[in-house]
């Protein structure tokens, strides 16, 4: 079992999910993640870091969020984000629960842009995900297969 | 330069000259999109081949060429598999298709 962790504090801004990306896919790959699942958690990483800066912290920025990742027991790569600011409502949460991609049609523009089409990639590309609120802290907790190469981890 | 355009016939190159297609960049391709819109031609062809990294904001910022510019046929060229990925898990690849040269896209609708 691998119990490196990555933990690392951020501060809110456009630029923040570039910084992140940047520092934790070389950890992910000292892990030995495979690419696919490297590349797939790097987007949903993007996704959610930028929804902290837009919505928890309504695009100010120097707000602190935290991002944790580590493997547990079973091989699952697991992420954590976590801020301090606005907590997503249960309605967005229950909306996300039922939402999907629709097959955009080239005569109907209203199906052309879709809201919320970062967590539903996110929704679509996590094994799990869950989302917690504690006393002021939220926390976006995802989880996924990393398919670790052998004599890695 | 984040975006190099060329114009070839009746067709309008972008070349998106930046590693990551993403929340940061996407309001530069939205300006850069409104100061040359009046001067785009019959076939819009979006030259990802630096690209390697794509977002939702990007996409969105694809598919907002896709609605200003209504009468114009909107292509990719060469993007990364991670990008093609995306497009197909959003099902946009229904809308906007991908070619793996510039000649190729052009073909399509010669």
């Amino acid at each position: 079992m691998n119990t490196r962790t990555f933990h690392k504090q951020y501060s809110s801004s456009l630029d923040a999910s570039r910084l992140v990306a940047a520092d934790i896919v070389p950890f992910w790959q000292q892990l030995g993640v495979a690419v696919t699942t490297i590349d797939q958690m790097e987007l949903c990483l993007v996704e959610l870091v930028n929804n902290v800066f837009e919505h928890a912290y309504a695009n100010n920025e120097g707000s602190l969020f935290d991002i944790s990742s580590y493997l547990n027991a079973t091989k699952q790569l697991t992420i954590e984000i976590s801020d301090y600011g606005n907590t997503m409502t249960p309605q967005t949460l229950t909306d996300l629960a039922n939402a999907d991609f629709i097959e955009p049609v080239a005569d109907d523009p209203s199906t052309w842009l879709q809201s919320s089409r970062g967590l539903k990639i996110v929704k679509q590309l996590a094994d799990t995900f869950e989302y917690t609120t504690t006393a002021n802290k939220n926390t976006f907790r995802l989880l996924k297969e990393a398919s670790v190469a052998n004599g890695k981890a | 330069m984040q975006f190099d355009i060329i114009e070839k016939g009746q067709y309008t190159v972008i070349q998106i000259n930046e590693a990551r297609f993403d929340a940061k960049l996407a309001p530069s391709f939205r300006e850069e999109l409104e100061n040359i819109k009046g001067n785009i031609r019959d076939h819009l062809v979006l030259d990802l081949s630096h690209v390697r990294f794509m977002d939702s904001s990007g996409l969105g910022a694809v598919m907002g060429a896709y609605k200003m510019l209504r009468n114009t046929k909107i292509s990719i060229v060469n993007p990364q598999k991670s990008i093609l990925d995306l497009l197909k898990l959003t099902r946009m690849d229904k809308l906007i298709l991908s070619h793996p040269t510039i000649e190729s896209a052009l073909a399509a609708t010669a």
